[in-house]
């Protein structure tokens, strides 16, 4: 579906037409799953987070700037909702005193979804400017150009984001027993 | 080479786009610096584990949620949306991304224009004091208004860019510069700054009216939404104490 096609259902939408909606849930329903699965990394809170940016972006649809993407629009809304969800879960974690957080060499004490966990919980703790450039890059593998188009960020602030992220990220780890 | 080209390269060689060039220059490097090593494989680490997941089918239920949340969602305010046909474009979209650089020299043509040739600018509306800083007035929705400060200390360019309103700063030397946007009614909704002054920035809003307050020297980029019932705004800039524009952009 092309940007033209998906403005003319967001007008048709705004025109009171329910249905226009519906198809722009059957385009991105997947996209937007996916984005908050790799967030999420629970198929239950990425379908909340889905959900949540469906009804958000349809509520707020008046609000849409039909100069840009339908597509970045609510793709962005859909990775805050999943962080959101991350964010939540996160102190709710931090609230239980079982869960390790510390350990000397994780990779012996953690399996592959424990060291997910940890990748995830790094993502949180960068800024969600640099958050969404790793996202974007390494989770969902954009281009440079790609990530650029759906942030409205030029190509060089994409790529200067991406190496600010990717060295708090490496700190972040290391602090967390990733070294090599 | 610095610290930060070879992690810039460890990363080009990690996401797969290095250059042979890059390459040899890269493990040239390596084989020069050992100790390197321990960044190249903590890189190597992340990397592996930052790799893109497989696509995943949404479970069926998903829809039938999606749907029946919509179906007691609040629909979008029509009121307030202006149909794509009275909205006028962004510049890119009417503009191909070759001719900007033809309209900026244009523009920057103008400006150069009216410094030449100082009787053709038009009087500013309201209080002046700066009999040395020459300023443009336009009627035209995306005709920029243009404060020029002088060669010495720089420029300020407010554009109507849609229903946007776009400046852009270029100060030279240290200069106090206060710029304030007031709507005559709606909204204003400040929605990016991009900067590069090396003095302080400061931004206030309230209400209808934007305030920023900065240093030079350096360039910003201020750009702000207006809701759609604005139809003018006040521009007023002051340089070191001294009005140097205040009017009205259409």
């Amino acid at each position: 579906m092309s940007r033209d096609q998906d403005t003319m259902l967001v007008e048709a939408c705004l025109r009171g037409e329910r249905r226009a909606f519906d198809e722009l849930v059957d385009r991105y329903e997947g996209p937007l799953f996916n984005a908050a699965f790799r967030i999420t990394g629970s198929v239950e809170d990425a379908m909340d987070a889905t959900q949540a940016a469906f009804v958000n972006a349809y509520e707020k649809l008046h609000t849409f700037d039909p100069t840009y993407r339908f597509f970045s629009w609510i793709y962005r809304i859909v990775v805050n909702q999943a962080l959101n969800v991350v964010g939540r879960r996160r102190t709710e974690t931090e609230l239980d005193s079982d869960t390790p957080t510390e350990t000397s060499n994780p990779e012996v004490a953690f399996g592959e979804a424990e060291v997910t966990g940890f990748l995830r919980q790094a993502l949180l703790e960068l800024a969600p400017k640099y958050r969404m450039v790793v996202i974007l890059k390494h989770l969902e593998g954009c281009s440079y150009r790609e990530i650029g188009e759906l942030l409205d960020i030029p190509e060089k602030t994409v790529k200067s984001r991406l190496f600010t992220a990717r060295q708090r990220m490496r700190v972040i780890l290391t602090e967390r027993g990733f070294a090599p | 080479m610095k610290p930060e080209r070879v992690e810039e390269l460890l990363w080009e060689r990690a996401d797969g786009t290095i250059t042979p060039d890059e390459l040899a220059e890269l493990e040239a490097f390596l084989t020069k610096h050992p100790e390197s090593k321990d960044l190249d494989r903590e890189i190597s680490r992340l990397a592996g584990l930052l790799t893109p997941r497989d696509e995943v089918a949404p479970p069926a239920a998903l829809r039938e949620r999606i749907d029946r949340a919509l179906a007691t969602a609040t629909p979008p305010d029509q009121e307030k949306h202006t149909p794509r046909a009275a909205r006028p474009h962004r510049w890119d979209d009417r503009w191909p991304a070759r001719l900007l650089p033809v309209a900026a020299s244009l523009v920057l043509g103008v400006a150069i224009g009216y410094l030449l040739h100082p009787e053709t600018t038009d009087q500013i509306d309201g209080p002046q004091a700066a009999g040395a800083m020459r300023t443009t007035t336009a009627t035209a929705e995306t005709a920029p208004a243009i404060v020029d400060l002088g060669a010495d200390t720089g420029r300020v360019v407010a554009s109507r860019v849609g229903t946007d309103l776009v400046i852009d700063i270029g100060l030279v030397r240290e200069v106090a510069l206060r710029l304030e946007l007031e709507a005559e009614d709606g909204e204003i909704r400040l929605t990016r700054m991009i900067h590069s002054a090396d003095g302080p920035s400061e931004t206030n809003l309230e209400d209808a009216k934007l305030t920023v307050r900065l240093r030079g020297p350096g360039t910003q980029r201020i750009r702000v939404a207006l809701s759609e019932d604005v139809s003018r705004v006040l521009f007023r800039a002051t340089a070191d104490g001294t009005t140097v524009i205040e009017r009205w952009i259409e």
